[in-house]
């Protein structure tokens, strides 16, 4: 396992972020993550699927199969798209407003605060409280979900972080393009900056896109986490290890079920397998045939060697 | 456990509060079924537009004309990001691109013989042919929808015209004239609900133009 995955998720939001420039720059019509596709095929943000059929109190089959096609993804890379195509862990990196890393960290009240404690740290609650009716990320999906109901429109979609990141590049182009001078070049950073400098634990404690996604997670079985044990030192050697807890950005400790994150709240950000001093932990698509097949004979090496 | 249910429903009461401060005040001061916003043909209904608009910029992109664009907050702040027509970037001709590719159906059925984008109306302080003679859009017209009096002017026809823009595309009245008193041509498309309140296709300045 290489050691650069945070490199590589920088690239991998950067790549996303081209690919929504190239399909400005030739007219495609592939559109944002809000919902990506070629032509009649597209994939739409889960929760937008979900305030557009609240608030128009219809649902047309195009939207029925591009909701489909996102909990599939969904189903099958988890909450992948939090660590690896969300533009805001990016714009923490550029803009330096403290990583979601230590936010989450620190709200999990595992380490020492950066930063000086704030009234919304009565937010924080313990990781294996995660996702659950406790979790302030599932208030805000619910306020949103239910005034979209009420109001007609989709709320969120307003003040989405992901939505104002691309509509702020949408309207950079148009001014260089068309010297399309708009208030939006104003207002939309401005709400981005509201949000993740305000509300600076926005990913742990408000995206109610990543609640959702956690929600739709729990049926993700592919790309887990797994620890090959005769590696581990801590459950081969019995040493006091815990970097791959504390690398975790999510709370997830893959050997203390009692005091871990549910796995379903896992970004398969590889956080974990790159602090790991042995090279224990990966991710597979499907774990469990790989450990029989492959795991567990050189667990048994290894225990050999250890001998 | 019963500390944590009490603090979800409180939790989850002060996010819905929020929430629906939020939407309420948007949906007060902007909310209104009607807009002087052109809409890409089939979007005319612009409550549903606002229901099912999730601002993913596919429409916009794939318009091989150009002539969509994207709103932006001084158009509203409901109305931000969703599609708009400018007729000074293209025309439409309905070819259902955009219909096409909008995944939540936002963007309806549109039959150009029938239904309505708006209604091109000529602005007499604008258009060349009350100076000095133009037929620029009655010749460009592909639904000879603009016709021309006896005095040389343009006449639209109102039954006939969809709001393609066509004409306000080609119209060379700012063009050519005046860099002066904004980006309005002597044609100019109108929403459906703007014409409404014109009735009709014909007005003397801007300010009628704009009239409430």
């Amino acid at each position: 396992m290489k050691r650069d995955a945070k490199l590589l998720r920088t690239l991998s939001a950067l790549a996303v972020v081209a690919l929504v420039c190239l399909g400005l720059a030739f007219h495609a019509g592939t559109g944002t993550p809000s919902a990506w596709g070629i032509y009649d095929i597209a994939a739409i943000c889960p929760i937008g699927a979900v305030e557009v059929a609240l608030a128009a109190k219809t649902v047309v089959p195009p939207m029925l199969i591009a909701f489909a096609i996102g909990v599939v993804l969904v189903l099958v890379f988890g909450r992948a798209f939090c660590a690896w195509g969300c533009p805001v862990p990016l714009l923490r990196r550029i803009f330096g407003s403290g990583s979601s890393r230590e936010a989450a960290k620190d709200g999990a009240g595992k380490r020492k605060r950066l930063f000086r404690s704030s009234k919304l740290d009565a937010l924080d609650i313990p990781n294996s409280k995660r996702g659950g009716a406790g979790d302030s990320r599932n208030w805000v999906l619910g306020g949103a979900l239910l005034s979209t109901a009420v109001f007609g429109f989709p709320v969120f979609c307003l003040i989405c972080p992901v939505g104002l990141t691309f509509a702020t590049i949408v309207a950079l182009w148009r001014l260089f393009q068309f010297n399309e001078v708009a208030l939006s070049l104003v207002v939309f950073p401005a709400v981005l900056v509201l949000e993740l400098a305000v509300l600076r634990k926005w990913c742990s404690q408000f995206c109610p896109l990543g609640a959702l996604l956690s929600l739709l997670s729990r049926l993700n079985r592919t790309f887990r986490p797994t620890t090959d044990e005769g590696a581990c030192l801590r459950s081969s050697k019995g040493e006091p290890c815990h970097r791959c807890a504390e690398a975790c950005p999510e709370g997830i400790d893959l050997h203390d079920p009692t005091a871990s994150a549910p796995l379903n709240e896992c970004t398969k950000c590889h956080a974990c397998a790159d602090a790991c001093p042995m090279h224990a932990i990966t991710f597979s698509f499907l774990p469990k045939s790989t450990k029989e097949k492959g795991a567990s004979p050189e667990a048994k090496e290894k225990d050999r060697m250890l001998q | 456990m019963v500390e944590y249910t009490r603090r979800a429903f409180m939790g989850f009461c002060g996010a819905a509060a929020a929430f629906a401060g939020f939407g309420g005040v948007v949906k007060a001061f902007d909310g209104a079924s009607e807009t002087d916003l052109l809409r890409p043909p089939g979007a005319q209904d612009e409550l549903r537009l606002l229901a099912s608009c999730v601002k993913c910029d596919r429409c916009r992109s794939v318009c091989h004309t150009g002539v969509i664009g994207v709103a932006e907050v001084g158009d509203g702040v409901v109305r931000a990001r969703t599609p708009k027509l400018n007729f000074h970037r293209g025309s439409c001709d309905f070819c259902g691109d955009c219909l096409r590719v909008c995944p939540t159906g936002a963007i309806g059925n549109f039959d150009p013989d029938v239904d309505k984008v708006g209604v091109a109306v000529v602005q007499k302080d604008r258009c060349l042919a009350y100076y000095q003679g133009c037929v620029e859009c009655e010749r460009a017209c592909p639904f000879e929808a603009v016709e021309l009096d006896d005095a040389g002017h343009p006449v639209v026809n109102a039954e006939r015209c969809n709001g393609c823009g066509v004409c306000e595309e080609i119209c060379p009245a700012l063009v050519y004239r005046s860099f002066a008193g904004g980006a309005r041509r002597g044609i100019v498309v109108v929403s459906p609900s703007r014409f409404a309140a014109l009735g009709t296709t014909v007005v003397e300045n801007e300010s009628e133009m704009n009239a409430s």
